[in-house]
């Protein structure tokens, strides 16, 4: 199976792996990835992180363009509610991405596809276990074919 | 009382008074079941103002600057306004997006019976119709050769079936039209549970059919009073966000950010539907997340200038079962 981002594929042995696009907050959620690296816990290669100022920065817009660039998954993480550090940014995120969810199980995406979650810089397991758990899930769905783009080549 | 007459008094008034300078309205359109929108600029034009059942437009997009044409024009010049239910829950939107200014107009309301739907009569002899009349829940169409009789709630707009008819306290002057009281045993939802029903992939299966038939006109966009943005983000270039290709995959992602943009101070007038020539059913989707926003947040859209729209604003303890 050939997608847009040919890295994420080994075309010789056609095995398909799920590619997940994640969103992370600086702040907290970036940090407990840097604290599950530096603290030698083992999680998934098939994340790709994509550092944020806050989680109130990320439009739902991006998770729509994910979707569209053969994302199998997408994760939005940022601070627990009260300990955004710009006061009140995952405040507005938690709306909007609570309302994108419902929206994308209405127009028929399987819901274990899009998540958001808190993790604070100090929850490394936390973040290892999002990501486990993510990609066992997406695994059993299999490759994402809605919204995705066409190869016009 | 002759609500045409009424109208126009009013507005003639207004002109007289110096309160106005332009006055946006009906007139009679190119046929009987059709009525436009119109500016009177003039006394002397105020006789051409009607209001029936055909007034379908939602004519509170005429007030936004850039759409009326340039900005000079509109900053000088004080509007008036005749404005629906619809209309009226649409100024009230604006009026929380800073698009507009209260003081820079004079709202006159009007209550509506709902709008007639010309396409959901059956047999109707488009060109040869002499006049129309309703007669409490009926509308008689005499056409040269055949009586045509209707039961108003038939061939309502999908909207005004489930139209609670509210008009938010923000007008000047109200005319009080014959106002049928809505029916409460219709579940404005009904159409929205009716998908919700359905497994994921047949969900798909349904809006990937509907979004396939986008041609990407825009009108949707066009139309919309609170599609106020000096810049869409389908025309940004640097950075491209929607490509220009016309495939399934673009046309879902438009459509999807289209109602992501509009959620929340989107007050259901049905335009976007109703000028939409591919027949893509958007106020499924629109009242999916009115749906929504009202269960959560318990806000709904167009009834109070003072609240701001749901999505630039928070509470500490909203709801958030689907993050862990």
């Amino acid at each position: 199976m050939v997608k847009n981002n040919n890295i994420e594929i080994n075309e010789k042995d056609k095995i398909w792996e799920p590619t997940i696009y994640a969103f992370l907050c600086n702040w907290c959620s970036y940090e407990g990835a840097d604290l599950a690296g530096s603290s030698r816990r083992n999680y998934p290669s098939n994340i790709r992180i994509i550092r944020v100022p806050c989680s109130g920065r990320i439009d739902p817009v991006f998770v729509l363009k994910s979707f569209e660039h053969g994302a199998d998954g997408v994760l939005v993480s940022g601070c627990h509610p009260g300990d955004c550090h710009y006061i009140e940014g995952n405040y507005y995120a938690r709306r909007k991405f609570v309302l994108l969810k419902k929206l994308l199980e209405f127009i028929g995406i399987e819901s274990e596809r899009f998540q958001m979650r808190w993790i604070s810089a100090s929850e490394a397991v936390k973040f290892v276990d999002t990501v486990k758990e993510m990609v066992e899930d997406i695994r059993k769905l299999g490759p994402n074919k809605k919204l995705q783009k066409q190869n016009l080549l | 009382m002759n609500i045409d007459r009424e109208i126009q008094n009013r507005v003639n008034k207004l002109f007289n008074e110096n309160k106005i300078t332009c006055f946006i309205g009906y007139e009679k359109g190119s046929f009987l079941y059709r009525a436009r929108p119109c500016f009177i600029t003039r006394k002397e034009d105020v006789n051409r103002l009607i209001f029936n059942s055909f007034c379908i437009n939602n004519l509170s997009i005429y007030l936004i600057n850039g759409k009326i044409g340039d900005d000079t024009s509109s900053q000088h010049e004080k509007f008036g306004i005749l404005a629906t239910p619809c209309t009226l829950r649409s100024i009230v939107s604006l009026l929380q997006g800073n698009q507009i200014k209260a003081e820079d107009l004079y709202i006159l309301a009007v209550n509506c019976n709902g709008m007639i739907d010309p396409y959901k009569i059956k047999k109707l002899p488009f060109i040869k119709i002499e006049s129309i009349d309703e007669i409490d829940d009926k509308i008689i169409i005499n056409a040269s050769s055949s009586k045509i009789e209707n039961k108003r709630i038939d061939i309502l707009y999908d909207k005004c079936l489930s139209c609670t008819n509210e008009l938010p306290k923000i007008y000047n002057d109200l005319i009080e039209n014959v106002s049928i009281k809505p029916d409460k045993s219709i579940d404005e939802y009904a159409e929205v549970k009716e998908i919700e029903k359905m497994p994921p992939d047949k969900r798909w299966e349904f809006w990937e059919k509907e979004f396939s038939r986008c041609i990407r006109c825009y009108a949707c966009r066009n139309v919309c009073p609170i599609c106020y943005c000096r810049e869409c983000i389908v025309d940004k270039n640097i950075p491209q966000w929607i490509s220009k290709i016309n495939q399934s995959s673009t046309n879902e992602y438009y459509n999807l950010i289209r109602v992501l943009h509009v959620m929340g101070r989107c007050i259901d007038c049905g335009e976007c539907e109703r000028v939409c020539p591919a027949k893509i059913p958007y106020r499924k989707l629109i009242k999916k997340m009115e749906k929504e926003i009202n269960d959560m947040y318990g806000y709904k859209p167009g009834l109070n200038p003072e609240l701001s729209p749901p999505l630039s604003t928070f509470k500490e303890g909203d709801p958030d079962e689907s993050i862990k």
